[in-house]
């Protein structure tokens, strides 16, 4: 009796595995042993530089990261809005740059600088509960507290606030990320508090635009930063060129894969304006200059965290397993959860 | 029981500490809602930002998704029943009504189209879809006899996978001139005409709370609803057709969902999306517990709730006046959660 259980249990645990792991069943090693499947390691191009990709990129299972210069981008939309402020010049648009961080150029002292940004700690800046000890006083809303891109954005946006002395940042993301209600009662909060101006990254390119509208209408200007807002009133828009970034990210992996392969594109959510451009950026280079680089999958959305990329790489991972040859995530929490299941799935290989 | 025998005197003394206890329910909560402002007046009291009229305008806009979805959950709970479909049920009746708009906007005359018809049948559809979800979930909890938990949780899920599907997992957005001048405003902070004080959204809650009201206190139903919550066995003994009841409860707080969902979709600027509201099922139903509403069913009230929500959204706004992190808004909202239902006991085991 007991017998006849063990072995119901260990078939259903034989066909689990088949599930997870499909390849396993005919005779190939399990899942622990690195790439047995694909034979050859994937191609990883991600986006954006946290401490585990860095590390990834240093050991070859990232073959090239487009890294952007959040550190200036929370810097210069500091530095716009008091411009504004005092009635200087600024521009409607302003770039802060994109570079292609891979194993080769890593070290070089310039790119160095990029993927170990400073970052500014939790409760950094000055909070809205006591008086303006500054001219001005600031709210940046970025989309998300937790990932490490928006801890870089704070230091460069009290790096600003110390270097010209005349403005207080105030700083508080949505309690939830990806949550574009939340974003919108934090405006309509800054609204309430009366602050001088709004430095926000907005979740939503559409769903902000009322409470940013709201926000003007009350005589607070509002620059935007990281992903665009279809407004036409607010006075500044400081972002990467976030196109070039996917272009870049296009270029690098036809050049790793000789212009031949299966490619994936795990995107990262809907209505997100930069990533949005990041994925066509890319899709139009492969369309354009690669005809040989084939996309076999660019419809799955990692979600907004690194967990939920997770998830939803694993999925594709082992859907894929063999069959792909290069992968572009277009941001920091999908390029993470797909390293993880890459990893998992033994579809990477650090050989440099 | 010696009903017949005390029937003459307790009458009275019955009515006095029924509203006694009410006032009581009613007055903890209060008194809860009165020391989280103090504390976030005396927090902010150099800017005095927090204490603003147009901050209080704010917190009322803030309020209202939560406050109608919470009036739904009231009654449920009260029946003693559970519903972990509502932010799903939000979702999928924003994805809904968005796609309506969207398709029926251009097809319409140009004069009806400036009034925003569409919008209006559209939303009036989302309305009854929000209250068939609830019926749907109301006949699985009373034709399977699965405990609501259970039936809610899978329909947690299928209206959630319902509002992806449509929306093939993108968010659905209405075009710009189909969005009819009066949208915009029934969520403004500052409304128009002014002597409104608060946004029309807000007045609308008040209005339906106000008939909830009357409806769990005075009609047969109301009481129906009390007893099946309290002995779901003692009311069947009595004659009440529960299963019926229970279809009702559902059928009703679908429909407070169900306009809950619509003024989500005008919170964000007439967006259909379809992960909007995750979670917010917790944050409803903590509202109501926070508003001396009872998991085991038979007690809440419609004034316990509202103040349940306020007590919600002062915290959420009063943290971001204050400037304290968010990590330390949700370790201050977990502990108040706790400590509501904890004094709430306490106080009716010395009562």
């Amino acid at each position: 009796m007991s017998g006849r259980f063990a072995l119901g249990e260990r078939r259903l645990g034989f066909a689990l595995a088949l599930l997870v792991f499909p390849g396993c069943g005919d005779g190939a090693a399990g899942p622990a042993s690195a790439p047995s499947a694909g034979s050859k390691s994937v191609v990883l191009i991600g986006f954006d530089a946290s401490e585990p990709l860095v590390s990834a990129l240093g050991s070859g299972k990232i073959q090239g990261l487009v890294v952007q210069n959040p550190l200036s981008m929370g810097e210069l939309s500091v530095r716009t809005m008091v411009a504004y402020l005092e009635k200087q010049p600024i521009e409607s648009k302003i770039s802060t740059g994109e570079t292609m961080v891979t194993p080769e150029n890593m070290a070089e002292p310039e790119v160095a600088r990029l993927i170990h940004p400073p970052q500014a700690e939790n409760n950094g800046g000055a909070s809205l509960s006591g008086a303006k000890s500054k001219k001005w006083r600031v709210m940046v809303i970025p989309k998300g507290t937790t990932h490490e891109f928006w801890k870089t954005i704070h230091a460069g946006a009290l790096k600003a606030a110390e270097e010209l002395g005349n403005v207080e940042v105030v700083w508080q993301g949505p309690q939830k990320e990806d949550d574009r209600v939340l974003q919108i009662q934090l405006v309509q909060s800054a609204i309430a508090a009366g602050v001088d101006g709004i430095v926000l990254a907005p979740l939503d390119a559409n769903a902000l635009v009322e409470s940013v509208e709201a926000a003007i209408a009350k005589g607070i200007p509002v620059v935007a930063f990281d992903s665009a807002l279809e407004s036409s009133k607010i006075v500044s828009y400081v972002a990467t060129n976030n196109y070039n970034g996917g272009v870049l990210a296009a270029r690098r992996l036809g050049e790793k894969l000789g212009g031949k392969g299966k490619v994936i594109l795990l995107r990262y959510a809907v209505g997100s304006a930069s990533t949005e451009q990041r994925e066509k950026g890319f899709t139009d280079t492969l369309a354009r200059e690669f005809p040989g680089l084939e996309l076999i999958s660019d419809t799955e959305y990692s979600g907004p965290t690194s967990d939920s990329a997770q998830q939803r790489a694993q999925s594709l991972a082992t859907r894929y397993r063999g069959r792909v040859d290069g992968v572009f995530c277009p941001n920091e929490s999908s390029t993470d959860g797909m390293l993880r299941a890459l990893e998992g799935a033994g579809m990477i290989s650090d050989a440099k | 029981m010696s009903k017949a025998r005390d029937a003459a005197q307790p009458a009275a003394q019955n009515t006095l500490r029924g509203t006694l206890g009410w006032l009581w329910t009613v007055l903890g909560p209060f008194l809860g809602l009165i020391l989280i402002t103090g504390l976030f007046a005396w927090m902010t009291r150099e800017t005095g930002s927090f204490l603003t009229p147009y901050n209080w305008r704010t917190i009322a806009v803030q309020t209202v998704v939560v406050g109608t979805a919470a009036l739904g959950m009231t009654v449920i709970m009260i029946a003693g029943a559970i519903d972990l479909s509502v932010g799903s049920t939000i979702a999928l009746v924003t994805v809904v009504v968005a796609m309506l708009v969207k398709r029926l906007d251009p097809a319409l005359p140009v004069g009806l189209r400036s009034a925003g018809l569409a919008l209006m049948i559209a939303m009036g559809v989302g309305v009854v879809l929000g209250g068939l979800c609830g019926a749907v979930n109301g006949m699985l909890v009373a034709g399977l006899r699965v405990v609501p938990f259970i039936v809610t949780l899978g329909s947690y899920k299928v209206y959630r996978g319902l509002a992806k599907w449509l929306a093939s997992s993108t968010t659905v957005y209405v075009p710009a001139d189909a969005k009819a001048w009066w949208l915009s405003r029934i969520l403004a902070p500052e409304p128009e005409p002014r002597w409104l004080m608060i946004a029309p959204g807000a007045w609308a809650l008040l209005v339906l709370a106000v008939g909830l009201a009357i409806v769990l206190r005075y009609s047969l139903f109301g009481r129906h609803v009390y007893a099946v919550g309290s002995n779901e066995a003692t009311a069947r003994l009595c004659g009440v057709n529960v299963p019926k009841v229970k279809i009702l409860v559902y059928a009703l707080a679908g429909l407070a969902t169900g306009l809950a969902g619509i003024l989500q979709f005008i919170y964000m600027s007439a967006t259909g999306d379809p992960t909007t509201a995750d979670g917010l099922e917790l944050k409803v139903i903590a509202a109501v517990v926070i508003g001396g509403g009872s998991l085991s069913g038979g007690e809440g009230s419609v004034v316990g709730t509202l103040i349940g929500c306020l007590i919600m959204s002062v915290l959420d706004n009063g943290c971001v006046h204050a400037g304290i992190p968010n990590p330390t808004q949700d370790i201050i909202i977990g502990v108040i959660i706790v400590a509501a239902v904890t004094l709430d006991r306490i106080r009716r085991g010395g009562a």
